[in-house]
């Protein structure tokens, strides 16, 4: 078993990018073992589709925070013909708690 | 901190945290060679830590938490084996060692609350058998540039915390490239074993 992030506090800095430039092909499948996500208060403004949020398989992930940044866009895919549960942490089927107020 | 003992047994254990305790770490601990635990957290120790901590080879637990140490956390430190936890948060400590994946017992890593110019880093390969269960890097004043030499070595950790620094960039790229090179590596040998099989190796 490989040890990876289970539980990331990224909250109060100047976020204003997660950085997936590797792009789809790489994290195509790649199972990200975070449980828990905080990105509060940080300069994000979007979240979803086309970013690192929306690549990977999300499998384990249990809680997000993405309170109090500049989100504009949240779980909004680009292309409108692709459904939004398969743009938005992939595959999280633990996923029980969203917080993305203040934006 | 005067420190005048003379004893005929090694010194194992050194612990008097919340103790009022001024001046430096005292230099007279570096002839401590069997030390396993320092726990000095909660004083006003002031100064840096002493160059000599890399012979504190048995050394399992350093607490100096809540003091007042300034300067960069000697490389010695990173090589220390049997290290399981560190606690240097609430100073004004500014380099951590060049390399932390030399203490290959180390479970967690407290550095938070200090001014840090400059954290560790290490690759891949060096930094494969890092055990480490948690790492605490918030309010280090930390930036993505002085985030990213370490950010490989983060994404094996399970908790990690780099709360209220002035990250603007989070590289998940940097951050999970150990990880996509072990799961590459772990695919290649498993179809290099399944090649064996079908040819009856």
């Amino acid at each position: 078993m490989i040890s990876t992030v289970r539980n990331l506090d990224a909250s109060s800095n100047g976020i204003s990018r997660l950085k997936c430039e590797e792009g789809p092909e790489t994290y195509q499948g790649y199972p990200f073992q975070i449980s828990t996500l905080l990105l509060s208060e940080n300069n994000l403004t979007s979240a979803g589709a086309g970013d690192c949020l929306g690549l990977g398989s999300w499998e384990v992930l249990e809680e997000v925070d993405l309170s109090v940044n500049q989100l504009e866009s949240f779980m909004r895919p680009r292309d409108p013909r692709v459904p939004f549960d398969s743009q938005f942490f992939p595959g999280a089927s633990e996923l029980r708690s969203i917080l993305a107020g203040y934006n | 901190m005067p420190v005048n003992a003379a004893v005929s047994a090694p010194l194992t254990s050194v612990q008097a945290s919340n103790c009022n305790l001024t001046g430096a770490v005292p230099p007279s601990l570096c002839d401590a060679t069997e030390l396993q635990v320092l726990d000095l957290g909660r004083n006003a120790l002031t100064g840096e830590l002493p160059i000599c901590i890399h012979q504190w080879k048995q050394l399992t637990r350093l607490s100096l938490g809540s003091n007042k140490l300034s300067g960069a956390v000697p490389d010695g430190l990173g090589g220390l084996p049997e290290v399981i936890s560190v606690d240097l948060s609430q100073n004004k400590l500014e380099a951590l060692p060049a390399s932390i994946c030399g203490m290959h017992s180390l479970d967690i890593f407290d550095v938070s609350y200090n001014p840090l110019k400059r954290l560790s880093e290490g690759t891949c390969e060096e930094c494969m058998n890092v055990s480490m269960s948690l790492i605490d890097l918030s309010e280090t004043t930390t930036t993505s540039e002085t985030l990213r030499p370490m950010l490989p070595l983060l994404g094996r950790i399970p908790l990690v915390s780099i709360r209220a620094n002035s990250i603007d960039v989070l590289d998940f790229d940097v951050m999970f490239e150990c990880v996509f090179e072990e799961i590459v590596d772990a695919k290649r040998d498993r179809d290099v074993g399944l090649q064996a099989g079908s040819k009856g190796l």
